[in-house]
């Protein structure tokens, strides 16, 4: 195996896991998400000596991954949804707790902007700084904070997440 | 005592965290692989296809020539010889804008918003009589709206770009526009505005624009009312005189605790409203269409709705199928006076479904661009007596606006 091929292999195997997370949250559907980091890892990888000079190559995927999604979405065919099978084994664990905490994130995040649901999923999910969010998203950071403050006053007002968060705090 | 915002974010991670779970499947490096060798195996497809429409064109052109006027290009008479095409780069991280020729794909021409070091990208276009296009440039999605212009551009016979122009009456500041249509003189055109754009609470808005006088007409869209029938607006298109536009969308009741019932079909209608006047409320307009009389609304839908220049027939895109493995893509002809008269333009299995595509109609509501298909499979033409000639690039999973 090459070089590059084997830094990137290696980049794959550790990182794809938490892309896929953060593809999630994003789309809200597995599916897409397995076919969003596809598709942004696949773009990425004819590129791959250049971007691996950047301090963080892995902000450079991220900001393949939101505008890839933002592109899925802008298309108008986004009423369809691919459909999921349902796994045909026992699930361990709360599963209906855990059911439960994914509809209302899912519900929550929805009913954000997309802009504000990539800050979001960026910011608190991912943990990047206010300046990184602005790199993957191409705008000022005083976007990503006044932003932030929007999609959280709306988050804020979600009845079932802020019972959700009231109970996880107990 | 602790941030209240960042106790939130604390506990709106640990929430994201359970939610997001464990991925069902892992990535592999050679589903990377074979995803990016797949795209590398269209571009060379794409670029050998050029090639050999080259040769074939003329045995095709020779053969439909006694059934078609053709064009010099080979193209029929009427098809536009080039059309607009937005799509990703090869790196993925931005979009590029290019004029192609129908009949070989080959790129003429790049488009760009104007402006010395503009960061305006293209979010929607309009063709406007024979090579002449207007397009609605717009900060990037990812940024605050905080400039919104409309602009024009003409072709040579070349298809090189010879001028920009801006349109008069095109500064829409920071309106919260998403399409813009025009009718075929350019006289006038129009732009859809979101609900609640710029943080006010209002109805769905269509700003008008008079292009000779720069004069504005703002129409705002029913409102919601509790146990009412509500029409949202997804797409309109202009009738010739440019008096009316047909918009398609869906018709659903507003449902709430002691609101009383109403009655829906809850399917996507096409209604026409009169824009002729200066400006006002839209009231529930004129139905001019309703999909339950054409097909079933439980599995299938409509995508788009174009009409007519004389208003007599709607040019509509059916989704249809619903299932894994029968879902299929139909383009209808069907008559405003009576919707039992329709005509299946093109027909496409979709298989699993699960598609994106692009549909649009040259100025003269003649000739239809479609890119559709299942998946990473997403085929890109235009119809031509119920097939579809290959338009570049192949597939059109890449594509995000395409007009002619």
């Amino acid at each position: 195996m090459d070089p590059k091929a084997g830094e990137f292999a290696a980049f794959v195997e550790l990182r794809q896991r938490a892309l896929q997370r953060t593809a999630w949250l994003l789309t809200g559907d597995r599916a897409m998400a397995e076919d969003l980091v596809q598709t942004a890892l696949a773009r990425t990888w004819p590129h791959w000596e250049r971007i691996k000079r950047r301090d963080d190559p892995e902000v450079y995927v991220r900001r393949v991954i939101v505008n890839t999604w933002s592109t899925w979405r802008r298309r108008r065919w986004r009423r369809e949804e691919a459909v999921e099978l349902v796994p045909d084994s026992a699930a361990p664990g709360d599963v209906a707790a855990e059911v439960a905490v994914r509809v209302a994130v899912r519900s929550a995040l929805g009913a954000l902007t997309d802009r504000q649901r990539a800050v979001v999923v960026l910011r608190v999910f991912d943990d990047l700084s206010e300046v990184q969010v602005a790199q993957v998203l191409g705008c000022a950071v005083g976007t990503v904070k006044s932003t932030m403050s929007a999609a959280l006053a709306k988050l804020r007002a979600d009845s079932r997440l802020a019972d959700l968060m009231e109970r996880q705090a107990r | 005592m602790s941030d209240p915002t960042s106790e939130m974010e604390w506990q709106l991670r640990k929430l994201m965290e359970t939610a997001a779970g464990d991925p069902a499947r892992q990535i592999t490096i050679e589903m990377v692989r074979h995803v990016a060798r797949r795209r590398m195996i269209a571009a060379v497809a794409a670029a050998v296809a050029v090639v050999l429409i080259g040769g074939a064109g003329a045995a095709v052109a020779a053969r439909t020539a006694a059934r078609q006027q053709v064009s010099a290009t080979g193209l029929p008479s009427g098809v536009p010889r080039y059309y607009f095409e937005q799509g990703f780069t090869n790196s993925g991280d931005h979009f590029m804008s290019v004029i192609r020729a129908t009949a070989t794909g080959a790129v003429t021409a790049t488009v760009r918003c104007p402006g010395q070091g503009s960061h305006l990208r293209i979010a929607s276009i309009a063709p406007v009589g024979p090579h002449t296009f207007f397009m609605l440039c717009q900060n990037p999605p990812t940024a605050a709206v905080s400039k919104s212009r409309i602009y024009g551009f003409r072709l040579t016979s070349s298809g090189r770009v010879s001028s920009y122009f801006p349109v008069r009456g095109g500064a829409l500041g920071t309106l919260g526009a998403y399409s813009l249509v025009a009718t075929p003189d350019g006289s006038r055109v129009a732009v859809l505005v979101s609900p609640g754009s710029n943080g006010r609470s209002s109805p769905a808005e269509i700003l008008v624009i008079d292009t000779r006088t720069g004069g504005h007409s703002l129409w705002l869209g029913p409102r919601k009312v509790l146990g009412k029938v509500y029409f949202g607006f997804d797409e309109a298109s202009f009738t010739g005189n440019g008096k009316e536009l047909a918009i398609l969308g869906p018709a659903r009741c507003i449902r709430g605790k002691n609101a009383p019932k109403c009655r829906s079909t809850a399917g996507e209608e096409v209604r026409a409203y009169n824009i002729a006047g200066p400006g006002g409320q839209l009231g529930q307009g004129r139905i001019v269409l309703r999909q339950s009389a054409i097909m079933p609304i439980s599995l299938d839908y409509i995508n788009d709705a174009i009409i007519s220049l004389d208003g007599s027939t709607l040019t509509l895109t059916e989704v249809g199928g619903g299932g894994l493995n029968s879902g299929f893509v139909e383009v209808l002809a069907v008559s405003t006076k009576n919707s039992k008269n329709r005509r299946v333009i093109f027909k496409m299995n979709t298989g699993n479904g699960f598609s994106y595509r692009w549909f649009s109609a040259d100025t003269l509501r003649r000739h239809f661009i479609i890119a559709a298909g299942p998946g990473r499979e997403t085929k890109n033409g235009w119809i031509n007596r119920g097939r579809l000639v290959p338009l570049k690039p192949n597939q059109g999973d890449d594509i995000s606006i395409e007009a002619w």
